[in-house]
């Protein structure tokens, strides 16, 4: 061999070895002595491990044999979590953070463009606004961010994002349709709900025609349509019930119309606020549709949502209802990681804790269709992962370590950075 | 102002009560001020009267004085609507109601420094009488002439504890008008709840909302200097205004015949900050406002007592601690506009740190009805970077804090015998999010128990549509 080959060697070698064991410290994680709340089969295992590899989860056991070459994380006996999920906000469709009196660049919402069902979220969505790090600290590694409906009783299309540092932040994209029925919705359909049931019916049966007649309506062969051409179409999947149509209702009687549409034209609907739901619990049970609620909303001081109660969440629970919990009607969306407060906040009043964290994690999969993928800490699923220091619905407790799709998260935001910066005064270095 | 009158009106029943009729003079005199003067009087006087009580004793508990201290297994007695013992080692006498203390926590009543219950509604436009937009300067305005005493939300901060609270009116206006201090209990009238022998509040707001109301409309303020310069010129008219009444005070008592200066209703209010009778509330969120706002009082000759959603106060809370002005905060809102953009989540506890006036607010509905959380999370973000500030310290942010701002720490704020009986006993430390208010009492009447759905007190608003009580 060569002097030069030698030489070669010599530098490829080590460089090969230092790559491999990058590699396999990045890829591999044992998180060890860890409370784990696996929200499967396994039910919480008392002194846990979890194996990680690369963006998955390969093992949760209390007899795990943790690989030489994992990077191990010891928990050491406080609770882990799936990472937690906020089933409906605006993240990452606006700059500085979810809607507010106009900071930068705010893409939930086109009054302007005509554009109904059609509005899809996913090129708004900015992976790097300042607000994804902030409330991924907090626990939180996924959630809905939908369109907020302005002109439409269709506000378009939303989507599943993680709030990882990988440049494409969506997870299903076109998850949803996001709709408004309730006072907001007669408000948008000219004054009235039965009004709003009109443009909805309408708006359904003109799709499926558009769907059945396309070439038809190529060549301008079919009857008016109440929509354009782009919003048809976005309405076709669910129209056919296809594809979930969230719907955005508070009075007891608007359930009453959300259950008979699902049942006239097979619709798949998740109700999103909810305030009055537990009037109509049982009927929602039996009709299979999902609440995603705020659990600390109990002022009604809208004639729509007069009975409001913090015991809604335990109420629909115990009737049967699947729940997942959000900030929707928050006046303040810019801290979706409250949820994790809501949720505690349910539990105070009547809801299990368990249920409160299904709520939270694998309710949202199930109710999402997210279920293959995360929701609960089980092989196979993306290694969204929490280590608490506490219980993790408690104010005073904290992650301290986050993996979203098995990568860590830092321990750093843009609040972190100015509390730094002004922690010491008048010492202020910029 | 207002409470001297009633304070003299009281020596006076006294005096003549006991034939004692040998007024001091300084008081006389005072007294024809108070009488003269517009800006002294009290024209909407409080009808509040503490609703019956017994005697009452809480034991077993763990108990946060809002005083900075925290009692263990301690004893709180109440009678006649004041506290009358608190300690580890107080008897309880005979014939007292008793609540067993054990595994439950004490508090004083919860003060909520800024709210718009009773005069604003998201929901309903008839209801919005909180931002009178028609004028950046509505000193004018007393914001207790909107106050609709059949608001929900009263009934719903009761049952989280909220006992008194100040109602403010919106942040659209460079001044906003008065505020009015309520004592948190059902009645048929603003006068009913108006909290006896508190001072009046003003509102002032600076940054963005004044300039964008005003400014969108082809108006002044469409800038922050603009909106500077509002406050120095209503206040350079108020000092005129005052000049003008003291002017006629003096001629009156040399026996001239003088008629009064014309009366200005938004002079009034301002004169009366000049004398500092009338506290300020600064809604005022940037850093480099808050001190361009401590150095305009300072030119103006009034004091700033308290700013309010101030978002960047630990950018300068040395400079809060050095002027002596609170800061009113939320525990982690931030971002909804650009000058909220910097907030951060140990926002309270470096303010605290600096040694300066720390208060928690909520400005909301919901957020107010657990305030006890909104100070348990700015705690732990504090203490997550070595701040150490314990329970008795950080519930003084909902408690003894705004009731010096609001001036009437010599009557609630904590528990100390004397004060008035304003208590909350929670079912677990309200430092928890499981915590819930159990029984609320108020000047020592049993007015909210979590058990009994008699003592929920509900709005005629909701009557014969919600079931008593169900909001829990």
């Amino acid at each position: 061999m060569s002097t030069f080959k030698k030489n070669l060697l010599l530098i490829l070698i080590p460089v090969a070895i230092i790559t491999l064991l990058i590699e396999a410290n990045a890829q591999n994680i044992a998180i060890t002595n860890g409370k784990v709340y696996t929200m499967g089969s396994a039910g919480t295992l008392e002194r846990a491990t979890i194996l990680i590899e690369g963006n998955t989860i390969t093992a949760v056991g209390e007899d795990l044999v943790v690989p030489e070459d994992a990077e191990v994380i010891d928990a050491d006996g406080q609770p882990v979590t799936p990472g937690l999920m906020n089933s409906y906000t605006q993240l990452a469709l606006a700059d500085g953070s979810a809607p507010g009196n106009g900071i930068g660049d705010q893409d939930y919402g086109a009054s302007e463009s005509g554009y109904g069902a059609a509005f899809d979220i996913r090129y708004g969505l900015n992976p790097r606004a300042i607000i994804i790090p902030i409330v991924r600290l907090h626990g939180i590694t996924r959630a809905i961010s939908a369109p907020l409906a302005t002109h439409d009783l269709f506000a378009g299309y939303g989507a599943i994002i993680h709030l990882g540092e990988e440049p494409d932040m969506i997870v299903t994209p076109r998850v949803a349709l996001f709709a408004d029925f309730g006072a907001r919705g007669a408000q948008i359909a000219g004054g009235a709900r039965d009004a709003a049931a009109l443009k909805i019916t309408e708006a359904i049966q003109d799709a499926l025609h558009f769907d059945r007649n396309r070439s038809r309506y190529e060549r301008g062969q079919t009857r008016d349509y109440s929509l354009n051409r782009m919003d048809l179409e976005a309405l076709v999947p669910a129209a056919k019930g296809d594809v979930i149509i969230s719907v955005a209702a508070n009075r007891a009687s608007d359930m009453r119309y959300l259950i008979e549409l699902k049942e006239q034209h097979g619709l798949n609907i998740v109700v999103r606020d909810g305030q009055e739901a537990w009037l109509m619990a049982s009927e929602l049970a039996d009709a299979q549709i999902p609440v995603v609620l705020n659990p600390g909303i109990n002022v009604g001081m809208e004639f729509s949502g007069f009975n409001a109660t913090y015991s809604n969440a335990a109420r629909l629970h115990a009737a049967g209802v699947l729940i997942a919990f959000s900030n929707v009607s928050n006046p303040h969306p810019s801290n979706p990681e409250i949820v994790r407060q809501l949720a505690g906040l349910a539990v105070a009043h009547g809801l299990s804790w368990e249920e409160a964290l299904r709520a939270l994690t694998i309710n949202p999969a199930k109710i999402w269709g997210l279920e293959e993928s995360y929701g609960s800490l089980e092989p196979g699923k993306d290694a969204d992962v929490v280590v608490w220091n506490g219980d993790p619905l408690e104010l005073m407790s904290y992650p301290q370590d986050v993996f979203i799709k098995g990568q860590r998260m830092p321990d750093d935001s843009r609040q972190i950075k100015l509390r730094d910066r002004y922690e010491n005064l008048p010492d202020v270095s910029f | 102002m207002y409470t001297h009158t009633t304070q003299i009106n009281t020596v006076s029943k006294l005096l003549s009560v006991t034939g004692l009729l040998l007024m001091p003079l300084s008081i006389q005199a005072q007294g024809d001020g108070q009488t003269l003067l517009p800006y002294k009087k009290n024209y909407y006087p409080s009808t509040y009267k503490a609703l019956t009580s017994e005697p009452v004793a809480i034991t077993n508990a763990t108990i946060l004085d809002g005083a900075g201290r925290q009692i263990d297994n301690g004893t709180l007695l109440m009678e006649g609507g004041k506290i009358t013992a608190i300690g580890a080692s107080t008897q309880v006498p005979e014939g007292v109601r008793v609540f067993d203390g054990t595994d439950k926590w004490v508090t004083p009543g919860i003060i909520d420094i800024h709210t718009h219950v009773g005069v604003s509604s998201r929901q309903h436009p008839s209801l919005s009488d909180g931002n009178e937009m028609t004028g950046p300067i509505q000193a004018r305005l007393w914001v207790e002439h909107s106050l609709w005493p059949q608001h929900p939300g009263f009934a719903r901060a009761l049952a989280g504890g909220v006992t008194t609270m100040q109602v403010l009116p919106g942040s659209g206006n460079l001044i906003g008008g008065r505020s009015i201090i309520i004592k948190n209990v059902p009645a048929r009238t603003m006068q009913g709840m108006k909290f006896p022998d508190a001072p009046y509040g003003l509102k002032m707001a600076c940054g963005e909302n004044p300039k964008r109301a005003y400014g969108g409309m082809g108006s002044a303020p469409a800038t922050r200097m603009a909106n500077v310069a509002g406050y120095r010129q209503a206040f350079i008219e108020a000092a005129e205004y005052k000049r003008s009444w003291e002017d006629y005070l003096i001629k009156i008592e040399d026996g001239e015949d003088v008629r009064p200066p014309t009366r200005d209703l938004g002079m009034d209010t301002l004169a009366a900050v000049l004398d500092d009778d009338i506290f300020v509330n600064n809604h005022c969120y940037r850093a480099d406002e808050l001190a361009v706002m401590m150095d305009l009082a300072k030119e103006m000759g009034f004091k700033i007592t308290a700013f309010h959603h101030t978002i960047e106060a630990y950018k300068v809370a040395d400079l809060l601690a050095e002027n002596d002005v609170c800061a009113v905060m939320w525990s982690d809102w931030w971002g909804y506009k650009l000058e909220a953009l910097d907030g951060v989540l140990e926002n309270i506890a470096l303010v605290e740190k600096a040694g300066a006036c720390a208060i928690a607010h909520s400005d909301s509905e919901a957020v107010m009805q657990r305030m006890n959380q909104e100070i348990a999370k700015a705690m732990a973000a504090g203490n997550r970077i070595g701040l150490n500030i314990s329970r008795a310290e950080a519930i003084r942010w909902i408690t003894s804090n705004p009731a010096r701002a609001m001036r009437i720490d010599d009557k609630v704020g904590s528990l100390e015998v004397d004060k008035q009986a304003d208590v909350v006993i929670w079912t677990t430390d309200p430092f928890s999010v499981y915590a819930l208010a159990e029984h609320v009492f108020i000047d020592g009447a049993h007015i909210y128990d979590r058990y009994d759905s008699s003592k929920q007190p509900q709005s005629d608003y909701e009557l014969g549509i919600v079931e008593r009580g169900d909001h829990q």
